[in-house]
């Protein structure tokens, strides 16, 4: 596992390639979890997970409610020491929850390099992750006057301007409404391109997952019963056989009877 | 399921207009303000004209007319700026006391285990005894001049500080905590982006209280050995029966309380811009 601590800056020209230097590059792993346990009380909820992410790849996790799906992305993000198991990650990382958990009090521009230094290059920074999400504008507004998915669009700043090798997302766009997602799976998609983080989205969307992701998971009773790489060429309309056929897949992996009418 | 198995027609809808009933036309009022300064302007009229009249005599209750006259006299002799000074000196520098004292030991409490395990319980006890009880305990450790009002203003308004700044404390939102953790916050920096600026609120509902109850224990600490202050003016006016200087000094000691008061909304405004997103200027 590479530690990765110092990134040197971020690219100039919005389409240019991410500099490389400092990173692991395309390919590494940038997670890899053998053997993971947890259990709250008597209740297994991660029961022998073993899980690698890559470089540059986008792994959707899904499992239904209670599944341990959380639990699993809290430990990468290591939130939750009381494991047992190997887990190794990426120095750098992010992550972005299912609420955008800005800081009330700090402007947008001071919430989104929280916990960096407050140097001119490092608020540059800040103020270029705003605008990478369509957010120049409101460097100096207060969260409590951003929309939902502005709030969370702050929150993705927050997230990218760390220059993150290893991506957590925490049903991020859950409490979205339908169009306020749709657009921000494209700007997550815009953005992962360019910076090619490793990505691990928690889901429960299969539609999410099958849109977003190069790589599906299903975890169901703390195991791993499903992971496939998608091989389908993007846009992924429902329209298309693969996608329907894809979709059918996890839909059964999560239990679920797609065939099955009300 | 089938629609043609009901028979019964639905009943004709009248339609009417949206806003019916709101839009009558508006009369000619007075406005707002006025008819607010109505109520206690009928009472001052009512409580003059009992005076006047003669059914309340001065002893009992001067009139507010009285009252504004020996309020003019003890103004032109400089005696009423004089009392007003001391008694304003005694309850800042016990507030100034309390609320440091309250805000070091909610500190303490709310930031380390240890703190709260010595501090907090003992407070708790502390706290159940009224501050007005200790007065005769704290005559006899300072006496009788200045510090003994200023101490009880400085217990009494530790407590409020405390209980609220320490709730507020431990209060403070684990998911931002959680957050701020992840981005690579220390202890340090969790403490001063996070945990006090989100016990900034609870801290001014506690100065609040500790406003308020400072001016409540400086009302009866003056009544007591004193020759100055405006306590000792109302204890001296009840000697001579002068109830219009008593009446005089309870209408100052409730603007200062209404000053008070709008000091800590203006704190309010100003430290927590955020919650209304207003710019803070």
């Amino acid at each position: 596992m590479t530690a990765v601590g110092t990134t040197t800056g971020r690219p100039s020209a919005p389409d240019a390639p991410p500099a490389p230097e400092g990173r692991p590059p395309a390919g590494e792993h940038v997670a890899v979890a053998r053997g993971l346990r947890r259990r709250f009380g008597d209740r297994e909820v991660l029961a022998g997970v073993d899980l690698e992410i890559r470089r540059d790849e986008f792994v959707a996790l899904l499992g239904r409610s209670g599944t341990g799906k959380t639990t699993l992305l809290r430990t990468l993000a290591g939130l939750d020491a009381d494991h047992e198991g190997s887990v190794r990650v990426a120095a750098a990382r992010s992550v972005v929850f299912q609420e955008p958990r800005l800081l009330p009090w700090r402007r947008v521009l001071p919430n989104v390099v929280l916990g960096l230094d407050r140097t001119p290059a490092t608020l540059e920074r800040g103020r270029s992750a705003l605008a990478e999400v369509g957010l120049a504008d409101h460097a100096r507004a207060w969260p409590a006057t951003l929309s939902g998915g502005e709030a969370q669009r702050v929150a993705l700043a927050r997230a990218l301007v760390r220059e993150p090798a290893l991506l957590l997302l925490d049903e991020p766009f859950g409490a979205l409404d339908a169009l306020t997602r749709q657009r921000m799976h494209r700007l997550l998609r815009r953005l992962c391109r360019r910076h090619q983080p490793g990505v691990l989205l928690v889901t429960h969307d299969v539609d999410e997952a099958i849109t977003l992701a190069d790589r599906v998971i299903v975890l169901d009773g703390g195991r791993i019963t499903l992971d496939e790489p998608v091989g389908l060429p993007h846009p992924r309309p429902r329209s298309h056989d693969d996608v329907e056929r894809l979709r059918r897949r996890l839909l059964a992996a999560l239990g679920v009877d797609p065939t099955e009418d009300g | 399921m089938s629609a043609a198995t009901v028979a019964t027609r639905a009943p004709a809808v009248t339609l009417t207009e949206a806003s019916a009933g709101r839009g009558r036309p508006r009369r000619r009022r007075l406005p707002r303000s006025v008819r607010r300064a109505a109520g206690p302007l009928l009472l001052l009229a009512v409580w003059q004209a009992l005076g006047t009249a003669g059914i309340v005599d001065d002893r009992t209750l001067a009139p507010p007319v009285d009252v504004v006259r020996a309020g003019w006299e003890l103004a032109s002799t400089g005696e009423l700026a004089q009392h007003l000074w001391v008694s304003l000196r005694r309850v800042v520098t016990g507030l100034a006391v309390g609320v440091t004292a309250g805000v070091a030991l909610a500190l303490l409490a709310g930031l380390f285990r240890w703190g709260e395990d010595v501090l907090d319980s003992a407070l708790q006890v502390l706290r159940a005894v009224p501050v007005l009880g200790l007065l005769p305990l704290v005559i006899i450790w300072f006496g009788i001049g200045e510090q003994p009002k200023v101490a009880l203003v400085a217990i009494g308004t530790t407590f409020p500080v405390y209980v609220n700044t320490f709730a507020a404390i431990r209060g403070v939102d684990a998911r931002l905590v959680e957050a701020g953790t992840t981005f690579g916050l220390t202890r340090r920096g969790l403490v001063r982006e996070v945990v006090l600026p989100g016990a900034v609120a609870g801290f001014l509902v506690g100065l609040r209280f500790a406003l308020t109850a400072a001016w409540l224990i400086m009302i009866v600490a003056e009544q007591i050995n004193t020759t100055s202050g405006l306590g000792h003016l109302i204890n001296e006016a009840r000697v001579w029966a002068r109830t219009d200087v008593i009446v005089l000094a309870l209408a100052i000691y409730g603007l200062l309380g209404l000053l008070t008061d709008a000091l800590v909304r203006f704190l309010e405004r100003r430290l927590l811009a955020w919650r209304r997103g207003l710019e803070a200027s």
